[in-house]
């Protein structure tokens, strides 16, 4: 009974204690930290191949340059995209990774971020990649509205659910919906990337 | 409808890094095809929390203190809290209520020490002051969380989510209870190892807030907070009463709040 109770979750809104933490409040810095860390760390425990020593160092650098770089921060609303990007960054880089294991944080990386409704501005390298992680998800998606929906969305230029509805003359419900399912492709694509690891052990 | 393949039992061996390899190509070949099943199983529960699920039981409180302090420490200037009202500010604004129902929420903090929201304990060892706050929003969107105050009725797709306030280190649970039944243990997941230091916190898992459907507790759904300053066992907190005087009067030693849900007809 206990899963009935725990509906779709509704994301915080991190910009106010970004801001407090911005000015220098500790007790937002710690709001932020307790917020994000269980999912910071449960991507560095599968970035570190589940040796929790090494995933505690990497959080712990997460969380230490984001701090460091709170004030570079443009969008405070956006702290938890921009948090796992670090961390993207920091688990990515730490070790050269194989491509397998590289596909696992993509899709993990991603699956945290996709709740976001506005574009991004993404670096060249980054949107091309994006845009690879989006077709290996889709590649294995049969719903053709779907697919089409996903690619006004996360490709090139990106579009707003609003914009994608007016375009293909759809309810902006249907598109919203299709995008909660699209999210739900993302983690069958890590489960994908993890049960690929685990055949191959 | 389920899929046969990817089972809940094999995500979480996905999730643990413990599936087996004849198994983990079994799924991998599954999941290279399309399965609206496969999607079904996501959508719910089980994907909102494969991303919890990836940490285990996460960071134990000692770490999560390490590793604060090492790194927040050396951006922090010395400088003075605000005061505790901008805090709380600060706290609503981050659930995305707005500032009118912040100024409109003031009176009751200021009334937090009433007698009537006082706890009962013994003198000697006074039980840890607790209170819940409700926030109502609609699922996967913030921009329409408020504040829930006591006796304004819950709308037909809202759902609560939880922020909680506790005067001094205690094991925190939530507890759902209906008209009849026995009481259902919402928070938390698991035993937790450390008691929860005071101070204000939201329930969240994954960094979402855990939203909570009270309608699946039956007629007239209370939810009851109990801090307690030693772990309690599932089995006491199933046989709670209804009623905050009567909760507080079944656990002395501890802090309670219930709040009875009103739920708007549909």
């Amino acid at each position: 009974m206990t899963a009935v109770l725990h509906v779709a979750a509704v994301p915080f809104d991190d910009a106010a204690e970004v801001q407090a933490a911005k000015a220098g409040d500790r007790a937002a810095f710690r709001a932020l930290f307790e917020r994000h860390q269980r999912a910071v760390f449960g991507y560095c425990m599968v970035a570190a191949r589940r040796d929790r020593d090494r995933a505690l160092d990497l959080v712990q650098e997460t969380f230490s340059r984001a701090f460091r770089a709170l004030h570079m921060l443009a969008e405070p609303e956006r702290f938890r995209q921009w948090l796992f990007t670090i961390a993207a960054n920091i688990c990515r880089t730490g070790a050269a990774q194989e491509e397998r294991h590289d596909r696992v944080l993509q899709a993990l990386q991603f699956e945290q971020i996709a709740d976001d409704e506005r574009p991004t501005l993404l670096e060249a390298a980054e949107r091309k990649e994006r845009i690879a992680t989006v077709r290996r998800i889709l590649a294995h998606v049969a719903d053709e509205r779907l697919r089409e929906i996903v690619q006004l969305k996360y490709g090139d230029p990106e579009h707003t659910t609003r914009q994608i509805a007016e375009k293909l003359s759809v309810p902006h419900g249907t598109v919203t919906v299709k995008l909660m399912r699209f999210r739900a492709a993302i983690r069958r694509e890590l489960c994908r990337a993890l049960a690929s690891e685990g055949a191959a052990s | 409808m389920t899929c046969a393949i990817l089972t809940p039992e094999r995500i979480d061996h996905l999730l643990r890094g413990t599936v087996r390899a004849a198994d983990g190509r079994v799924l991998l070949d599954h999941l290279s095809s399309p399965c609206e099943s496969c999607l079904d199983l996501l959508s719910g529960p089980a994907g909102d929390a494969i991303v919890a699920r990836l940490g285990g039981d996460g960071l134990t409180a000692p770490e999560a203190d390490r590793i604060f302090s090492a790194a927040a420490p050396a951006v922090v200037p010395t400088r003075a809290r605000r005061p505790r009202i901008q805090r709380w500010v600060a706290s609503i604004a981050l659930a995305a209520a707005g500032v009118a129902i912040v100024v409109s929420f003031l009176p009751k903090w200021h009334g937090f020490d009433r007698e009537d929201t006082r706890l009962k304990g013994t003198p000697a060892h006074p039980a840890p002051e607790a209170r819940l706050i409700m926030l109502a929003g609609k699922p996967l969107a913030p921009e329409s969380v408020r504040l829930l105050q006591r006796g304004e009725k819950l709308g037909p797709r809202e759902v609560l989510l939880v922020r909680i306030r506790i005067s001094a280190p205690a094991f925190v649970y939530l507890v759902g209870i209906g008209e009849s039944g026995p009481g259902l243990v919402l928070w938390p997941d698991k035993a937790e190892r450390e008691p929860r230091p005071a101070g204000e916190f939201e329930l969240a898992r994954a960094g979402d807030a855990l939203s909570i459907d009270p309608r699946a507790l039956g007629r007239a759904p209370q939810i009851a907070l109990i801090a307690s300053p030693r772990p309690l066992e599932p089995a006491v907190l199933s046989r709670l009463p209804r009623g905050r005087e009567q909760v507080a009067a079944a656990l002395p030693d501890c802090g309670v709040d219930v709040f009875d849900v009103e739920l708007q007809s549909p």
